[in-house]
């Protein structure tokens, strides 16, 4: 786990490439778009996501807010686990400025003094960052002293949950550093340069091989996947695209990271051949006044998440329907809402006095429709909503809680609805096509069908434009004559018979022109318009004519 | 002919010191370097395999073994600016603040440039209380480095030192 030089980057690179190729073709890959709209109240599961807890930072709240998190927060929302995304400790035994020249056995004493009381290996995980590797490039202080570390004796994790509606597969990987570097007050790495070295990259490849058979599958690290806009932030380097064809191979839904102390929810997309994966930035728990950790719900496979504030309550969560701009992107992992006089409405909703009461509103109505509390699972509340009356298109949802003490916290997301497909518009054919001309008998003129014509006869072609058996008045028909010549014509407006007429006048021959070409015609239909209707396309009449010399 | 020998007499001469001086240069350099070596691995068996395993007294014997090795290092090459680094370090990670700022010194002598020995120094300081010394040697650091970056950290340390004073 040392860092490799650009050369041997590449050969692993290739390396890692081969152990890719032998896998193609039998493995499956989880998925991402399988997330469905259910009325079930039974397939939901969550967790908790946070970061950067920084034990032994100066002035900060990093053991209280990492004690209320295994304490109260744990007891409360009653997660099916936590996952910390690294600097568990801060490296600076709480020096005046904050300099991570450690690592400190005291910082990690009073992190294990927190967590063993209160955690266990089955129900939290955490991930070493780059605090947690400074002068310490084989992670002793980590594996010595961390949850995950003692008990795997590995610094990245896997780790499936199967709550009997489904496979889920969690990846934990490491991303700091492997160098062993000091801190540096010089950029650009910091001391921090941050990757997946081959060690790493082929036990993520493996275990994204062996549970390919999850339904989804989600992945959290310390470091960002790219540059933030802050020069200070520093990001995954070497191993970076390997990685990338992991997550992307294996369809990933997300990566959670933290590092930066900031809230962030995106997508992560660019040079991949699947979609991507939410790219969710949780802020540090230690540091950070606010967005201090996720909660996380898997509900019918939709993935949805509050990012909230320590000692904040009540906290409020809907599962279903998932957010529509999730990832604050037209989520491709989501569905719509087809509209129904009981749309399915589920959130999660949480606090240490309880929940007295769930109500939901649309779009921000000013009326507020209560929810119900499912009776086996007393976190989750339900509904059925009356979709069937909105316009098509995007509705919000907002969700409210309140709890013993009256105070409330909602949740919103935006569901788009889709109403019973509207008929479609009657669509029009041309049932015959004929030619004919009109010829005057003692002041009567009449049309007389043919198909034979002479040099300077105007030739009528006549169409009959209907929707099913009935004729339709006003339709104008688009014909394509071929033959010797090329002519376009467009008719006039049907009759209330349907019928409609183009004229072609043809031209005799005369002193200086041969006229008319002679020869065989095809008079074919390229186009009808008529009032609300659409031509059928399909049925296409054709008739054929003769023009001679005389 | 005797201009020929004379010749050939100062060339044997000059290969044999050319040739030999190398040699007493890498013996030097070897010892010190394995005192420096070794020191490390006493170092890293302290910090590294005992204090996380919470063998205080294991550590503290690596510990006394490491700063021997490191000592024996300068003694041999007073100006080897590594095994200052690591005697540095060794005394700060056993709190014998005194002497790692000390130490710290004689890496900035050798090593004006290394910024992060100005800031490890001036930590040494502030937790020695010695804060104007602290703040003047941050200041001296800003005097090594034009990364404007790193000199806006080190204002950042100074501030800090003034407000905790």
């Amino acid at each position: 786990m040392n860092r490799k030089s650009p050369a041997m980057l590449i050969l692993l690179g290739f390396a890692l490439a081969a152990i890719l190729a032998g896998m193609i073709g039998p493995v499956s890959a989880s998925n991402p778009k399988s997330a469905y709209y259910s009325d079930s109240t039974s397939n939901v599961f969550w967790f908790i996501h946070t970061s950067d807890l920084h034990i032994g930072a100066r002035g900060t709240q990093d053991t209280a807010n990492l004690t209320w998190l295994v304490s109260q927060a744990k007891n409360v929302i009653a997660p099916d686990f936590i996952i910390v995304t690294g600097d568990l400790t801060d490296s600076t035994d709480g020096n005046l400025f904050g300099y991570p020249n450690g690592p400190y056995q005291s910082e990690w004493d009073q992190y294990t003094n927190i967590v063993d009381v209160r955690v266990t290996p089955e129900d939290y995980f955490d991930l070493p960052g780059n605090h947690d590797e400074y002068n310490d490039g084989d992670f002793n202080y980590y594996l010595s002293n961390s949850v995950q570390g003692r008990r795997t004796g590995n610094t990245q994790l896997s780790f499936t949950r199967t709550p009997g509606f489904g496979k889920y597969h969690f990846v934990g990987i490491n991303t700091a550093d492997n160098s062993g570097d000091p801190f540096s007050i010089f950029g650009p790495y910091y001391g921090d340069y941050a990757g997946l070295d081959a060690e790493e990259l082929s036990f993520i490849g493996a275990e994204l091989a062996a549970n390919s058979d999850s339904d989804l599958t989600l992945v959290f690290g310390h470091h960002p996947l790219a540059p933030t806009g802050n020069p200070e932030d520093t990001y995954v380097n070497y191993g970076l695209d390997q990685f990338l064809g992991l997550m992307d191979f294996y369809s990933s839904v997300s990566y959670g990271y933290g590092h930066t102390h900031a809230f962030s929810e995106a997508f992560f997309g660019p040079g991949l051949t699947q979609p991507g994966f939410f790219y969710l930035n949780v802020a540090s728990l230690g540091k950070s006044s606010s967005n201090q950790y996720s909660l996380f719900a898997i509900d019918c496979n939709g993935i949805s998440s509050t990012t909230r504030t320590v000692g904040s309550w009540p906290v409020v969560l809907i599962t279903a329907p998932v957010d529509r701009y999730y990832g604050n992107v037209t989520s491709p992992y989501g569905y719509d809402v087809q509209a129904s006089s009981s749309s399915p409405i589920r959130a999660l909703a949480f606090d240490p006095d309880g929940i007295t009461r769930m109500d939901y509103r649309i779009d921000g109505s000013s009326t507020w429709y209560p929810m119900t509390n499912v009776p086996a699972d007393p976190k989750l509340w339900s509904t059925g909503w009356n979709s069937s009356a909105l316009a098509q298109g995007d509705h919000t949802i907002e969700v409210r809680a309140t709890n013993g003490k009256g105070v409330t916290s909602s949740n919103t997301i935006t569901a788009r609805v889709l109403q019973s497909s509207p008929p479609l518009p009657p669509q029009v054919h041309i049932d015959s096509l004929a030619t004919g001309k009109y010829v005057k008998q003692n002041k009567t003129t009449t049309f007389v069908f043919g198909s034979d014509f002479y040099q300077g006869d105007t030739v009528v072609i006549r169409a009959q434009a209907m929707i099913g058996t009935m004729p339709v008045t006003g339709a104008s028909v688009t014909l394509s004559i071929t033959g010797p010549e090329i002519v376009t014509l467009t008719t006039g407006a049907s009759n209330s018979q349907g019928i409609a007429e183009a004229k072609w006048a043809t031209k005799a021959p005369a002193r200086r022109s041969t006229g008319t070409a002679i020869g065989s015609y095809t008079a074919t239909v390229t186009g009808v318009t008529a009032p609300g209707a659409t031509w059928d396309n399909a049925t296409t009449p054709q008739a054929t004519f003769t023009i001679k010399s005389r | 002919m005797r201009t020929t020998f004379r010749f050939l007499l100062l060339t044997l001469i000059a290969c044999t010191i050319l040739s030999a001086a190398p040699e007493a240069q890498a013996e030097q350099t070897g010892r010190e370097a394995e005192h420096n070596r070794k020191g490390l691995e006493y170092f890293k068996e302290g910090f590294y395999q005992k204090l996380p395993k919470g063998q205080q007294r294991e550590a503290d014997r690596a510990f006394d073994l490491a700063t021997a090795e490191f000592q024996n290092a300068i003694a041999l090459k007073p100006d080897f600016v590594e095994a200052h680094r690591n005697l540095a370090r060794l005394y700060y990670v056993r709190r014998q603040l005194s002497k790692a700022a000390e130490s710290y010194r004689n890496v900035i002598s050798l090593a004006p440039r290394d910024i992060d020995a100005h800031v490890q120094l001036a930590l040494a300081y502030v937790e020695l209380e010695r804060f104007d010394e602290a703040v003047h040697q941050l200041e001296l650091a800003k005097t090594q480095t034009d990364d404007r970056e790193a000199i806006r950290k080190l204002d950042g340390y100074i501030q800090k030192i003034r407000e905790r004073k």
